[in-house]
């Protein structure tokens, strides 16, 4: 009994401690337990892409079930630092470890207890919550929830296990513990932090590099591979700068005695600077943090936008009907078909096209065959198509324009493409316009290679260019063309159904409908957006909470200094502002700091994502910037708390 | 010219429960002029870091009454708590209380800096690090000092900017006997060029620099001894003696 008392007087007595630290497991608890609710619900199960989806969650499960115990370990560093000063007075007390541990488990139950007990319940009321939105991002309609035993069981064993290792690392304390450590003086003065120029010019180096190679990258291709060339740099650039530009910084306030010789600026400087030491890895560390959850949110929200968008490119009409074997689809048929099953088509037309062939195209415009032996950069590959002038003319309602017979119209999705002439084998065409987009034509999938279409005077071009590029075999073949009808359609779900199957035993067509593509996509954009906000939330609020604690144990060690300050004649509203500037600091910097990484992360991620096929518009912006001011609206919840508490840690009654 | 007064001076710690209160200082009654160099001396508990904590207006005393320059400290709002104190008063601790994220010289400029006086504070430093003798610690750390060296900045600290009284809790209790000596004749050359000394302390040796002793007891000022024309020595054999009388001689 005396054991369980002193175990709950422990955690009473650090309750500035254990509280965020409960908050922290019990988010943990309801988050891993949402999860698994998702997972086993009928809801999820039921959906078209379900396994997928399934796939995706379990992902995001393994994800935050790790994120969790690192962040469970980390917030209990910050106790065992008070725990250690405790036990050992219990040790001078004449306390054997062999009692210590006998407290220490009983504190780790009451933990365990109090946390998955409180996380169950609310991450079951929240499930239903999030299981509503997650059935709507995803486009589902069941939203029935059961609350699966295994869930529960599985989030109990695994936090079982989680809080299994805190009782391991106190274990760890209580077996190193020596009573000498604990009369050794706890603050040591520390040298004054040089200043190191030669890192400091590394570090801004660095980051002009990765931010210019994001501000001038002009390929989609490109973008990809020199992305992480970016990321590796603007991420050594900021631990860099965080640890010696800081010294820096202040060193130049302190050296100005104008400035530096001001109440509000005196304890603040002089504190920073030996506080950034200590901070600083932390600090760049929360700051890159901030900034992956800015970019989750940004990119996953952009996908989520931009699918429509992207599949509407895809689909210029409701239903695509392809006929591989280049022979025209028989409209009267399809008609016919669509009377049998009572659904009304319209806006009806034909489109030729050539499959791609795939080449090498030189800077110079002269494309080429692959051969097996040259090896190129994959930035020089490309797919092209072909059209004919007639059948482009049909498409953009313009019957007047003609071309010569080594005249071509070039139009290049990614648009870096812009030589006045395009060569194929030995023959040179000459670039009448450089097209900004051909409608009705159907964007292709998403993919990593460079693509353009050639609007040609007459298939006798396509001819002449025969197999070469297609194989590199002996027969020579024309590249082959396909044909596909597009068309709008109205009736019910049930009644375009039908009408679909009776084209699906037919040889050499293929159809493609809208609306079960946006159903896969979006079941498969909206997940992978449900989980990028649920990471993003959990990176934000874990960062908050690592500033907090951070601040909380700060404010212990600096009592005896702001108690000295209050003595020497420094007032209540002085010590606020002070502390406040200082809190301000360690908040602000970082997520400044997150906010110039996303911003100049933007072009090269607008980039990358129209090789998805996402074009990046006003929704994307809008969303970049309500995501920046929640942040910054967490962030500055977490900090009037913080200040608060710090406050009252430091201030003198008199 | 009395610089501070005391009356009626009464202090109560109240603990958790309403029965278990401490008179830590039952009813002090002392003045002291201006120029005066005072020692109070007492057993441990006896109070005299609560009598010197209310006179720095670091405690609010329960009843009575502290006049310094006719001004009563214990009606001071606690807005003008911090000003007043950084304008009037000097402290050296026993424990020094430098703060280790400044330099020496930034340490001394601190009460200057929080008051907003930084006019000519470099020839304020100069001299008052002259006459310490810490001219080479000035861009030093307080980690970098010995016990003596940093109870000189910390009196330096207190001293610049030029206090009506200047207070010691136990300002000797740290060091060893060689510097306590040379921090007491500090003191005394202050004192001769005419601060105001108050210090607490339950060394004899230390009390015998001061011109007057009074001695503490159950709350009370008790006894008290004036130098007159005794040298230290002879000021010592009489501190010695009456703390015997009074003490049983247990200090
Ligand atoms: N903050 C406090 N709360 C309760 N009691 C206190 C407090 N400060 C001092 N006391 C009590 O008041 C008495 C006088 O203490 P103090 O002035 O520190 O004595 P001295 O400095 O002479 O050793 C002691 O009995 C002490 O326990
Ligand atoms: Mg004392």
């Amino acid at each position: 009994m005396l054991y369980w008392k002193l175990a709950w007087q422990s955690i009473v007595k650090n309750k500035l401690e254990y509280l965020p630290f409960m908050l922290a497991g019990t988010a943990a608890v309801a988050l891993n337990l949402v999860i698994q609710l998702l997972i086993y619900s009928k809801g999820v199960q039921t959906l078209r892409a379900s396994s997928s989806v399934i796939e995706l969650l379990m992902f995001g499960q393994v994800v935050i079930g790790l994120l969790s115990v690192i962040f469970l370990l980390y917030t209990y560093s910050f106790l065992n630092k008070r725990k250690q000063s405790e036990f050992g007075l219990f040790s001078i007390l004449g306390m054997q470890k062999r009692d210590l541990i006998k407290i220490s488990w009983r504190q780790q139950l009451i933990n365990y207890m109090i946390v998955t007990v409180i996380g169950l319940v609310t991450g079951v009321l929240f499930s239903k919550l999030l299981l509503l939105l997650f059935i709507k991002l995803v486009g589902g309609n069941n939203f029935q929830l059961n609350i699966a035993l295994g869930a529960i069981i599985f989030v109990m064993i695994f936090f079982a296990l989680g809080f299994m290792l805190l009782l391991l690392s106190d274990i760890w304390v209580v077996w190193r513990l020596k009573t000498i450590s604990l009369l050794q003086a706890s603050q040591k003065g520390e040298r004054e932090p040089k200043s190191h120029w030669l890192l400091f010019g590394l570090g801004i180096l660095l980051l002009a590099w990765g931010y210019y190679i994001s501000l001038t990258v002009d390929s989609p291709l490109k973008a990809m591979t020199m992305f992480f060339l970016a990321v590796i740099m603007v991420v050594i650039a900021t631990y860099l700068l965080f640890i010696v530009a800081s010294t820096i910084v202040l060193k130049t306030m302190k050296g100005h005695t104008n400035y530096y010789y001001q109440t509000d600026h005196f304890i603040t400087v002089s504190n920073m600077l030996f506080r950034m030491r200590q901070n600083a890895t932390g600090l760049a560390s929360i700051s890159l943090l901030t900034t992956m959850a800015l970019v989750v949110i940004v990119t996953t929200v952009s996908m989520l936008v931009g699918q429509q968008d992207y599949v509407n490119k895809q689909f210029p009409r409701d239903i695509i009907m392809t006929n591989v074997a280049n022979k025209s689809i028989s409209e009267n048929k399809v008609k016919q078909a669509a009377a049998d099953n009572d659904v009304a088509l319209s806006k009806m037309y034909h489109m030729e096209i050539s499959n791609p062939i795939t080449g090498y195209l030189t800077s110079s415009g002269h494309a080429m065959p692959l051969s097996g032996t040259a090896v190129t950069r994959a930035d020089n590959l490309s797919d092209f198509l072909f059209m004919t002038i007639q059948q482009f003319n049909q498409l953009t309602n313009q019957h007047c324009e003609t071309l010569a017979a080594n005249e071509v119209y070039a139009y290049d999705r990614q648009g870096t493409f812009k030589n006045n002439t395009i060569k194929f084998l030995n023959q040179s065409y000459h670039v009448k316009k450089h097209l900004s987009k051909i409608d009705g034509v159907p964007s292709m999938q998403a993919s990593m290679t460079h693509s353009m279409i050639i609007v040609i005077p007459s298939k006798t071009v396509t001819d002449k260019i025969g197999s070469a590029f297609n194989d590199l075999g002996e027969n020579k073949q024309s590249i082959s063309y396909t044909n596909q009808l597009l068309f709008d359609i109205k009736g019910s779900d049930k009644q375009k159904d039908k009408f679909l199957k009776t084209f699906k035993g037919e040889q050499n067509i293929t159809v493609d409908s809208k609306s079960e593509t946006m159903s896969v996509l979006k079941s498969f954009y909206g997940g992978f957006f449900f989980i990028g906000l649920i990471f993003s939330i959990s990176f934000i609020m874990a960062t908050g909470l690592i500033i907090y604690y951070k601040q909380i144990s700060e404010g212990r060690s600096d009592k005896k200094q702001f108690d000295i300050l209050q003595k020497v004649g420094m007032s209540h509203s002085e010590v606020k502002r002070t502390v406040k500037s200082q809190v301000v600091w360690v908040f602000g910097l970082p997520i400044v700091v997150a906010i110039a990484h996303l911003c100049f992360a933007m072009p090269m991620m607008i980039k990358i994502l129209q090789l998805f096929g996402v074009t990046v518009g006003p929704v994307v912006y809008t969303t970049m910037g309500l995501t920046i001011a929640g942040v910054v609206l967490i962030y500055f919840g977490i900090y009037l708390k913080t200040s608060k508490t710090y406050f009252k840690q430091v201030a003198r009654k008199y | 010219m009395t610089l501070l007064k005391v009356e009626h001076l009464k202090k109560e710690y109240r603990g958790k429960f309403k029965n278990n209160t401490v008179t830590a200082l039952a009813d002090v009654n002392f003045e002291v002029e201006a120029g005066e160099f005072i020692a109070i001396m007492g057993e441990s508990g006896s109070g005299k870091s609560t009598l010197l904590n209310c006179i720095a207006t670091l405690d609010k005393p329960t009843t009575g009454t502290i006049m310094l320059n006719d001004e009563d400290l214990t009606n001071l709002s606690d807005k003008t708590l911090a000003s007043y104190r950084r304008d009037h008063l000097g402290f050296v601790f026993q424990d020094f209380n430098l703060l280790d994220t400044m330099s020496v010289r930034d340490n001394i400029y601190l009460p200057l800096v929080l008051a907003k006086r930084t006019k000519d504070k470099s020839e304020k430093l100069h001299r008052l690090a002259e006459q310490l003798g810490i001219q080479d610690l000035l861009n030093k750390y307080p980690y970098e000092l010995s016990g003596g060296q940093m109870q000189r900045v910390a009196i330096g600290r207190a001293l610049i900017t030029n206090p009506d009284i200047l207070l010691g809790d136990e300002p000797t209790g740290a060091l060893d006997s060689k510097n306590a000596a040379e921090i007491l004749s500090l003191f005394r050359k202050y004192n001769e060029s005419n601060q105001t000394i108050l210090m607490v302390t339950h060394s004899a040796l230390a009390a015998s620099c001061a011109k007057r002793v009074l001695f503490i007891k159950d709350g009370m000022v008790f006894h008290q001894i004036y130098r007159g024309n005794r040298n230290d020595q002879e000021m010592l054999i009489t501190i010695n003696d009456a703390t015997t009388n009074l003490f049983g001689g247990a200090m």
